[in-house]
Parts: structure tokens; C-alpha cells; sequence
């Protein structure tokens, strides 16, 4: 084996993925050769002391020397004395000065009404946090919604959702994207927030950060200092005073921007959108998506869903060509067994209503091809994420030409750009069709910072 | 009760010092196991519900070593159970024992480690920071870097391989020094 082959195998071994044939000519290898054992050594002094590096301070959390004490404390309830249980207190108290996590969270989380998010954490089992709290390693993912958060260090956060952060540690935060506000204390000078694009450190100070995907990343100074560095390109610093406000640019280098201090929540909401002003929302029929649609001269596309072909005085029409959707079915343009349609709504809505004409093609009477049971899921992103409870079924149209619909508003409003309709079955209709005439949603829009 | 207390303490200081040596020495022994934190543990319960046992004066990193071995013993038959290939455990308890360091040692070979790692370039430095410290995989950090996970592995592969001759360098600097 050369030396290469030798390395390759055993950053394969410590990587956990070494193929059982390289296993057992690396073992020979590691037997006869002094080399190689060596090398061995290096490579697990490399991998702990990677793993200590980046750890840090976690090494303690892993000695798990509370639980041992309160173990023993219990063992001596049951079998000595009290003198025992004495020593072990007065040995629980000194312990607690050199193992014991503070009792304090790293980062606690509150969250404004309606908020969706989903936390995950690096520690698990009994060492996992609790409730809305972060420790290092932990991941939080605001779907949509407004969280704060509150440092043990101090440093408090607005950050608006969408948004994707990692806590590595008390002083260092990773923000994968989100519109974030952070006041940080002179105590806690230092405090870092890492974007895709930049490293920002804090100089004591009020600083707002802006991470999408689509746009460059901004930090917005307010008050005091920060210190930022481009993550590529020239990978430029930049001090940054109250009152300014940088982009960083493509090349590596800063650009200047308009301070927004409008673009940042200082505080949480305290209330949902205000839903007695909900109107139609207008879908412009593109952004309408059908898992499939017949083929042939039918005239009977996704855009009819929403381009208002058929209704009239919220009446639909029975005539089925120019108004109404029909998916292929068994083969009329490709089987299509699970058929659905999407819904992007062009921004974020909380919505309260919706309302279905379901497919109403008479005569012939073929209104059992409309949609019959049905799973309605929502999201801010495409990736949805939520369903919507209690609406699993679209009653079978009337066929006559007013037919009225069917409307839902026995739910508690939700917050979504993207509503899909999973289509299970229709009502028995032929050639497994599915079909709806039209839909509308109705809603407030949700302001988001960066529409102000 | 004085001195049972002082004498507790001073052995809560010795797990303490050792936690370094004794996590490496794990390492060494299950090498591309998941499970080093959790056997890590359970040494340090058993070490302290033994304590009593433990001679003050007598080598207190050979003793912790014993025990971490019998440890790893239990841990390396459940994931035998589990179907997982292993190294040749007396050939990795050999390895692990040839590569025993004191905790002194170990101390210089992470502050090497800090002085290697920020020779890297910025984008190996991501890549080691994001690998052990996220612990997530090459195929998301290859999402979001725009590179292809085959050529992160690569890269990931010559990174290590660097830090390794850079530490033993830095090493051997440190001992004509002294």
C-alpha cells in the first residue's frame, strides 16, 4: 500500500466509511508497518482535536456529572444515612461550580402570534433543550412569523421568517437567511452573526442584517460600530458607523445602500393581520401549476381556474370549454394519478376563505369527474409544510349553469403564498379525470419588511 | 467529612484533566463509530461510582484508560449486532495505547491545530469548520457552495492531510524549542 492509498483509507476509516475489502488490507497494513500506525494515531489526534476545537466549552456538557450526582444522592436516600446525603450535597454544590450547565438557556426564544417555525437540536436525549430554547448547535427555521431572541449574553434579536439560523455559540450565530435586528450590550461585545455573504462582529451596538436568497446580503447600522468581511471575492473589511448601511457586493467589495430602518422589526408583533378588510385575491393565471391537463382541442387548462371564464355574479356557468380544468387522466396526455394544482398567490396572505367551484361539465352530465377527496396544504415556500385541517372532501357540482360553489371559512386562517390542492379521488367519474371550474382565495396581504 | 470532600474535588479535577486524552484515546479506539460522546459518558459515570477504588498516587490516566476499554468493549458489540464492520479490536486497543498522549501534549497539539487552521485558505477553512462543527454532510455544504461533493471530498482529504504534517511540524518546532 503507498502512502497515498494509506491516508485515503484511513481519513476513510475515521470518516466511518472505509469498504470492508480497503478495511481488511488496511488492517494488514497497520499491523506490520510502524508508518501506517503512526499515521493511525495522527488521524485520531486530528479527529478529536478537530471535534475539541469546535465543540469548545460542549466538552464539559458531556460529563454528565449533575445526573451522576443526583444518582448518588438518590442510591444514598435509599441505603445510608442522612450524614452520606449531606456529603454528597456539600460535594453537589462544589461540582456544580466546575460541570453543571448553567441553568440558563444559551438562547431563549418568543414568538408573535401565528408564528410557524420548527427547531432542531445538536444534543440529543436527555441533554436536548427544552421548549423554545437554543444551545449551540441547535437549528431554528421560521417558516413565517416573528421570533425574538434572547441571549444569556444579553444580545436581544427581532428576526423576521422566512429564516434559517444555527447557533453555534453563545457569541455566533449563523443567519442562512431572514431579516434579523440585533442590540447587543457592551457586555457582549463581540457578538458575531456569519450570512452566506458576510462575517459581521459587533462593536457594541444596533445593527439589522438582511439575508435572501435572491439579493446580495445588507447590514444596516443604527447606532455604534460593526465590523464586516466580505465572504468572497476580495473578501473586503469594512468598519461600519450609525447611519450607514452596505450591501456586499458580488466582487467581494461594499456597497453603499440606503439606510432602511423600516426594513426591521424592533419588536414583536403583538397581534395576527387584521382580517375584516380580506378581499379577492387576484391570481394571475401563470401562476397557476396543474399536475397535468387534457390533451386535445378541450380547451381545458389550469388558467381557467382563476381567470374568472364561466362566473358570473359568483354563479358558474355548465359549459365545460374555456372554463373550466381537467387533468389527463388514464391517458389523455400522460397518465396522471395523483393530480394537484398549485396555487402561488404572488406574496404572503393570511387568508380566511376560499371558495370552490368544483367541475360542473353539463350535458352530459359529467360532474363526477370533480374533485372529491382532497388534501389542501400550504406554505410561505414551495416547499409548503402545513396542512390545512378539517377540509378533505369538495362536494360534487349541481350541473346546472348557476352552479354556486362551495365555500370554507371554518378554519382558522392561515398565513401562505403557496396553496396546493391533492387531488385523491373524484366523485367516480371516467378515465380517472379530475377537474374544478374555478377557485378563489380570499385574504389580507401580510406586510413584509421589504414591500414597505 | 473535610477531607472526603477535598479528596472528591481533587478527583472530579483528575476526570477533568483528562477528558482530552481520554476522548482522543476513545477515538483511537473506534475509529468511524458514531457513539465517542455517549462511551465518553458512561466512562466518567463509572469512573466516578469507582472512585472509591481508585489509589491516589497510582496512574490515574491507565486506570480511566481500562475503563474507557471495557466501555468501548460493550459499545463496539451493539454495533456488531448492528451489522457494522469494525476494525480488529486488539489491533485498535495496540493503536490506541501506541498513540496515548498526556493531556500537556494534547493541549499543544490543539493550539497547533489553531495555528494550522488559519493558514488555511478561507474556503478549506469553511469546509473543516462546516464538517466538524455542523457535523452535516459534504452533499449540503455542496449545496450551498455550488460544488460537487466528490470534489469536497477531495479537497476535505488534501485539507487533513495538510493539518496533519502542519501539527506534526508545529510539534517538532515546539520540541527543539524546549
Amino acid at each position: 500500500m503507498n502512502r497515498r492509498e494509506l491516508e485515503i483509507h484511513l481519513q476513510d476509516l475515521f470518516d466511518g466509511r472505509l469498504e470492508s475489502g480497503d478495511l481488511e488490507s488496511l488492517q494488514q497494513e497497520l499491523r506490520n508497518n510502524p508508518e501506517a500506525q503512526d499515521a493511525y494515531c495522527d488521524y485520531a489526534h486530528l479527529k478529536n482535536s478537530l471535534q475539541l476545537r469546535d465543540e469548545g466549552v460542549d466538552l464539559m456538557n458531556v460529563v454528565p456529572m449533575d445526573r451522576v450526582v443526583e444518582r448518588r444522592q438518590r442510591r444514598a436516600l435509599e441505603y445510608a444515612g442522612l450524614g452520606a446525603v449531606a456529603a454528597l450535597v456539600i460535594l453537589g454544590v462544589v461540582l456544580a461550580f466546575i460541570f453543571i450547565r448553567k441553568p440558563q438557556p444559551t438562547l431563549t426564544l418568543v414568538t408573535s402570534p401565528g408564528t410557524e417555525l420548527s427547531i432542531s437540536h445538536k444534543l440529543t436525549g436527555e441533554d436536548a433543550p427544552e421548549g423554545l430554547t437554543l444551545e449551540p448547535g441547535s437549528r431554528l427555521e421560521i417558516r413565517h412569523g416573528t421570533v425574538e431572541l434572547e441571549f444569556a449574553s444579553g444580545v436581544r434579536g427581532i428576526v423576521r421568517g422566512p429564516a434559517n439560523l444555527t447557533l453555534l455559540n453563545e457569541g455566533l450565530l449563523e443567519l442562512d437567511r431572514g431579516t434579523a435586528w440585533f442590540e447587543v450590550p457592551s457586555k457582549a461585545t463581540g457578538f458575531q452573526v456569519n450570512t452566506p455573504d458576510l462575517t459581521l462582529i459587533d462593536l457594541g451596538t444596533e445593527f439589522g442584517i438582511r439575508s435572501r436568497p435572491d439579493f446580495l446580503d445588507e447590514v444596516h447600522v443604527f447606532s455604534g460600530k460593526v465590523e464586516v468581511r466580505n465572504r468572497y471575492g476580495l473578501k473586503k473589511g469594512a468598519q461600519l458607523e450609525a447611519g450607514q448601511a452596505r450591501v456586499a457586493g458580488p466582487g467581494g467589495r461594499w456597497k453603499e445602500t440606503p439606510l432602511r430602518r423600516d426594513h426591521f422589526l424592533t419588536k414583536l408583533p403583538s397581534t395576527e393581520p387584521d382580517l375584516t378588510n380580506a378581499a379577492l385575491i387576484r391570481i394571475p393565471p401563470e401562476n397557476v401549476t396543474a399536475s397535468s391537463t387534457v390533451v386535445g382541442l378541450f380547451n381545458r387548462s389550469a388558467d381557467h381556474l382563476v381567470d374568472s371564464s364561466g362566473l358570473d355574479g359568483g354563479q358558474h356557468t355548465n359549459a365545460v370549454k374555456g372554463n373550466m380544468w381537467l387533468s389527463s387522466g388514464d391517458d389523455y396526455g400522460g397518465e396522471d394519478y395523483n393530480p394537484s394544482v398549485i396555487f402561488d398567490l404572488g406574496a404572503i396572505y393570511a387568508i380566511n376563505r376560499f371558495h370552490v367551484w368544483n367541475y360542473n361539465e353539463n350535458p352530459p352530465n359529467l360532474t363526477d369527474r370533480g374533485v372529491n377527496r382532497v388534501s389542501v396544504k400550504y406554505g410561505t415556500t414551495p416547499g409548503l409544510g402545513s396542512t390545512l385541517t378539517g377540509i378533505t372532501n369538495f362536494a360534487q357540482a349541481d350541473g346546472i349553469s348557476t352552479d354556486p360553489g362551495e365555500s370554507f371559512d371554518e378554519f382558522r386562517p392561515f398565513k401562505a403564498r403557496y396553496i396546493k390542492f391533492d387531488i385523491i379521488s373524484n366523485h367516480g367519474g371516467d378515465n380517472n379525470f379530475c377537474g374544478l371550474s374555478e377557485v378563489q382565495f380570499h385574504g389580507v396581504l401580510v406586510p413584509e419588511p421589504e414591500k414597505r | 467529612m473535610d477531607r472526603d470532600v477535598t479528596q472528591q474535588a481533587e478527583f472530579v479535577g483528575q476526570i477533568t484533566r483528562h477528558q482530552t486524552a481520554l476522548r482522543a484515546y476513545i477515538i483511537s479506539l473506534m475509529p468511524g463509530m458514531d457513539g465517542v460522546s455517549d462511551v465518553l459518558q458512561e466512562t466518567n459515570v463509572v469512573l466516578w461510582e469507582k472512585r472509591g477504588k481508585f489509589q491516589p498516587g497510582t496512574n490515574f490516566r491507565a486506570w480511566a484508560c481500562a475503563i474507557a476499554r471495557y466501555e468501548v468493549k460493550t459499545h463496539r458489540r451493539k454495533m456488531l449486532r448492528l451489522g457494522m464492520t469494525l476494525l480488529d479490536e486488539d489491533l485498535a486497543e495496540q493503536l490506541a495505547d501506541r498513540g496515548e498522549e498526556t493531556p500537556e501534549k494534547l493541549d499543544e497539539r490543539l493550539r497547533a491545530l489553531d495555528k494550522c487552521i488559519n493558514r488555511l485558505e478561507d474556503g478549506g477553512r469553511q469546509l473543516v469548520e462546516h464538517r466538524y462543527h455542523s457535523e452535516a454532510s459534504l452533499e449540503e455544504f455542496a449545496t450551498r457552495s455550488g460544488r460537487s461533493t466528490e470534489s469536497l471530498r477531495v479537497m476535505l482529504f488534501r485539507i487533513r492531510a495538510a493539518l496533519k504534517k502542519c501539527i506534526n511540524n508545529e510539534l517538532a518546532i515546539n520540541s527543539t524549542r524546549s
